[in-house]
């Protein structure tokens, strides 16, 4: 199974198209977005940086969840037809948590940035688990 | 490679990056005490901050924090993280 399948998010909220690991610390990947689409554009940019980042740290069946949005930017709308090229890297991580920076770019100029923080997730329990 | 700083300029250097990074607004060093805990019950920061540390630590210094248990022995105050950036910045300097 590759990452991007084991990704516990189903369409439409699979942002990300593809990704590539390129080394321990950083993965590539990329949005693509249509006209069929009904959701913001630049939100889901967002979402599909956050799931690269879940795709380089956790292991396939590791539960893990977006737990911070730091100092995000988007220069201009995304459009229908857009390919947006996502990078991400790893900045820290400690414990349980792993914070990145991500970068977003079509036809080879940024057009957005921001900082994530993902959590690992041990277990869930439910409020009547005990 | 970082120079060694004073004790008493890198604990307000270090206040000063606290109050930057962490965009404590309205905050001056002198707010800070160099022995009061930056975590719960004192500046009350959380986890998130932390790694903001973690990540302040190696930008400012070059000093990469190895683990859970190094951050909770040495992010407890000014004070400690003062003293761990010196210890730190001494091992590197050899």
């Amino acid at each position: 199974m590759s990452w991007l399948a084991s990704l516990p998010h189903q369409i439409p909220f699979r942002a990300a198209s593809t990704g590539r690991p390129l080394d321990e610390v950083s993965i590539e990947g990329e949005f693509l977005w249509t006209a069929n689409e009904t959701m913001s554009p630049q939100t889901m940019l967002m979402e599909a940086m956050a799931q690269l980042a879940g795709g380089l740290v956790f292991a396939e069946k590791q539960q893990g969840f977006l737990s911070a949005i730091d100092a995000c930017e988007i220069d201009r709308a995304v459009e229908a037809g857009d390919v947006v090229r996502i990078t991400v890297r790893l900045e820290a991580a400690l414990g349980e948590l792993f914070r990145f920076r991500a970068s977003a770019a079509i036809d080879g100029v940024e057009v957005g940035r921001g900082r994530f923080v993902l959590a690992k997730a041990n277990e869930f329990r439910t409020q009547n688990a005990e | 490679m970082p120079a060694m700083i004073p004790t008493d300029d890198l604990k307000r250097k270090l206040k000063e990056l606290l109050i930057e990074r962490l965009k404590f607004e309205d905050m001056t060093p002198d707010d800070i005490g160099d022995d009061e805990p930056l975590f719960a019950g004192g500046l009350g920061l959380d986890s998130i901050d932390a790694l903001e540390i973690v990540v302040m630590l190696e930008s400012e210094f070059g000093i990469k924090v190895k683990n859970e248990a190094s951050a909770r022995e040495n992010f407890r105050s000014i004070a400690t993280l003062a003293d761990f950036v010196e210890q730190r910045t001494r091992e590197l300097a050899r």
